[in-house]
């Protein structure tokens, strides 16, 4: 038995080799102009108001473009792949060797997988470790912090009455308060708390308030009217961020969609591998796509259809907006359509997760694309591509008899 | 002991759906035996290849009977014991002639040494030596039906099915393929092949099986079927109007 599998691996690895060495054959007018569109696209200057936000927008677009590049040529390779060996017989004269339809389908799906694997990773590592505006000079993302949410914050007005707040940045007036709640944390943190003074009619004021976390009090220095705090805190039970508007004339603005309690960074290098792993990902299941339709139809449709379904996941704005209206209660909605929106919701979003997945976790709240990715994402992947190839061996193991 | 043992084989199909059947084999019966060169000839659409994707098992017949080796085509002990030359060969592959050749002796259980011997074997008996690190796709048609041929061979299969093999290859190097196949018939392996054009008065082979409009015409020693009324050597067209019995 262990003599027969390690046979079926030796045929896999053959058919894996014959295609990564075959990768494109006669199809290197479409790779080209497909990376010279790329390339074109990647040169061109983001428009940015700032030199930071500018850097953000040239990697974003590097990492999307070099996900859509490879996830295009997988499509392609696998396509042609398949296509190739139905259009001239490959596929038949094969069933009649000791490979099996699923060690053919194995092999050239590691092949294509693998073939641009190995061109695309160093891509991956060059963009997010050296490139300009690289991950490496934007150290949070590449080495992502836990990051621990308010659980609640609560303003007091001057005059006693309370009042949650939900989101946006405050502005305590004098003798306000405002009360921040975290839930206990595992490990020491930091508090990270942006603020500025002003007054009503314009211009910087002193600023003249109290933070209290605990027993500890804090102040602004003289003459501070715009700070971003950021203040070590040991691990401990749940804790209460209280801060008091003294002042008598000026307003305090608390960013409150950026105070959040960070833990210590982590390597970085999980991130790049997880940012690897998630390319590698994702040109597998365009490959196993790309194979499973040449297969059943011939190339051009194939690729045809395939990239439909790319496209398709990756209008995921629109996915979010039908799922995001369904879930407003203010929705003019009965429980009916509630319910169908909701199913909507669950089957369309399968789809957009297949192709998100060249990321790390989420860090921030308005995290960029490549910034998501999750194990059910990279499961549900893998379930939809071998599905494809499962349904392509069916098609391979067919045999059409004569007509009675 | 018969290689292939085809017992009243017929197939008929349908172009489309909706359309009459039409019918590509009728009736054909015939033996062949283990360690022999069999040439199976035939004009355009006599339904050569048809015969061949059914003994190759890709495609189930219609009627009839067929073993390869004592075991129906497609069953799981053939595998390996056969190989089954299609008649495509318009493939855009840039993989050298040598990695083609390995790939097909890896998919039949060889590595190593073995492997590599199987291939240069391969290589010389097709004349394949001088083209062996040319990539595929920059073949003549008559170079890359060789490549098939040489494929074939690296497998080491006992039974191999050859569909058009010398087609568009050059008569000096038709005749040493046959040659080279020939002795490998000798050898012990069985061979059927297919042609349309088969050399005029160089058609090696212990057998000789005709095929015409779907229907086995004839069949027998090549210089029998080959010989004229008057004791000459008859050419293709000849041979295939004498076996419609126009001739």
């Amino acid at each position: 038995m262990r003599g027969a599998r390690f046979d079926s691996l030796r045929r896999v690895a053959a058919v894996a080799h014959a295609t990564r060495r075959d990768l494109f054959s006669g199809r290197g007018v479409a790779l080209a102009i497909l990376l010279a569109a790329a390339w074109w696209f990647a040169l061109a200057d983001p428009r940015a108001a700032t030199a930071n936000e500018a850097a953000v927008l040239l990697l974003e677009r590097r990492m999307t473009l070099l996900a859509v590049v490879a996830s295009a040529a997988a499509l392609l390779a696998g396509a042609h792949a398949a296509g190739e060996d139905r259009r001239v017989g490959s596929f038949e004269s094969w069933r009649i060797t000791p490979l099996r339809a699923s060690e053919a389908l194995l092999g050239r799906w590691l092949g294509v997988t693998s073939g641009l694997a190995l061109g695309v990773a160093p891509l991956f590592a060059w963009i997010v470790l050296l490139a300009p505006g690289c991950l490496r000079s934007h150290r949070d993302e590449l080495a992502p912090r836990p990051r621990f949410l308010p659980l609640q914050i609560e303003r007091t007005l001057a005059d006693g009455s309370r009042q949650r707040w939900q989101r946006g940045p405050a502005l305590l007036d004098p003798g306000e308060r405002l009360v921040i709640d975290f839930a206990a944390t595992t490990e020491p943190v930091e508090i990270v708390v942006p603020w500025a003074t002003a007054l009503r009619s314009g211009g910087a004021a002193p600023a003249d308030f109290t933070l209290q976390i605990g027993e500890r009090l804090w102040r602004p220095a003289a003459g501070e009217s715009l700070a971003t705090w950021k203040i070590a805190l040991p691990a401990g039970p749940p804790m209460r961020a209280e801060w008091h508007s003294t002042a008598t004339s000026a307003i305090v603005r608390v960013e409150l969609d950026e105070v959040v309690l960070r833990g210590a960074p982590r390597a970085w290098w999980p991130t790049l591998v997880r940012l690897i792993a998630g390319g590698v990902a994702e040109i597998g299941f365009a490959a196993a796509l790309g194979i499973g339709l040449a297969t059943w139809v011939g190339e051009l449709l194939a690729c045809a259809g395939g990239a439909l379904l790319l496209l398709l996941a990756n209008l995921r704005a629109l996915f979010e907006a039908v799922a995001s209206a369904a879930a407003d209660p203010h929705a003019p909605l009965d429980e009916g359509a509630r319910w169908w929106a909701h199913r909507f919701e669950q089957l369309f979003f399968a789809l957009p997760d297949l192709v998100a997945l060249r990321a790390v976790e989420r860090t921030v709240a308005a995290a960029p694309p490549w910034q998501t990715s999750d194990r059910t994402t990279f499961a549900l992947a893998g379930a939809v591509a071998a599905a494809v190839l499962w349904l392509a061996r069916a098609r391979l193991a067919h045999r059409s008899r004569g007509a009675p | 002991m018969s290689a292939i043992c085809a017992q009243h084989l017929a197939y008929r199909y349908r172009p489309w759906p909706w359309s009459a059947p039409r019918v590509a084999l009728r009736d054909v019966s015939f033996t062949m035996e283990r360690g022999t060169l069999q040439l199976l000839a035939g004009a355009n659409g006599a339904g050569k290849s048809t015969l061949l994707r059914l003994l190759a098992g890709v495609t189930l017949p219609s009627a009839g009977e067929v073993t390869l080796l004592d075991h129906a085509p497609g069953a799981k002990e053939l595998r390996g014991r056969v190989a089954w030359m299609p008649e495509a060969s318009d493939a855009t592959w840039r993989l050298q002639v040598r990695e083609l050749l390995e790939l097909a002796a890896a998919l039949y259980g060889f590595a190593g040494a073995a492997r590599r011997a199987r291939v240069e074997e391969a290589l010389t008996a097709a004349l394949l030596d001088p083209l062996a690190k040319r990539s595929y796709a920059t073949l003549s048609k008559g170079e890359r039906r060789r490549v098939g041929i040489a494929q074939a061979l690296a497998t080491g299969a006992e039974l191999l099915l050859l569909d058009e093999p010398l087609d568009g290859v050059d008569p000096e190097s038709a005749e040493l393929l046959l040659a080279a196949l020939a002795a490998r018939a000798r050898a012990g392996a069985s061979i059927l092949l297919s042609s349309h054009v088969l050399l005029d008065g160089q058609a090696g082979g212990d057998q000789l099986c005709i095929l015409d409009g779907g229907i086995l015409v004839a069949s027998g020693p090549p210089a029998e079927l080959m010989r004229g009324p008057t004791g000459e050597r008859l050419g293709f067209a000849q041979l295939l109007r004498r076996a419609r019995g126009n001739g």
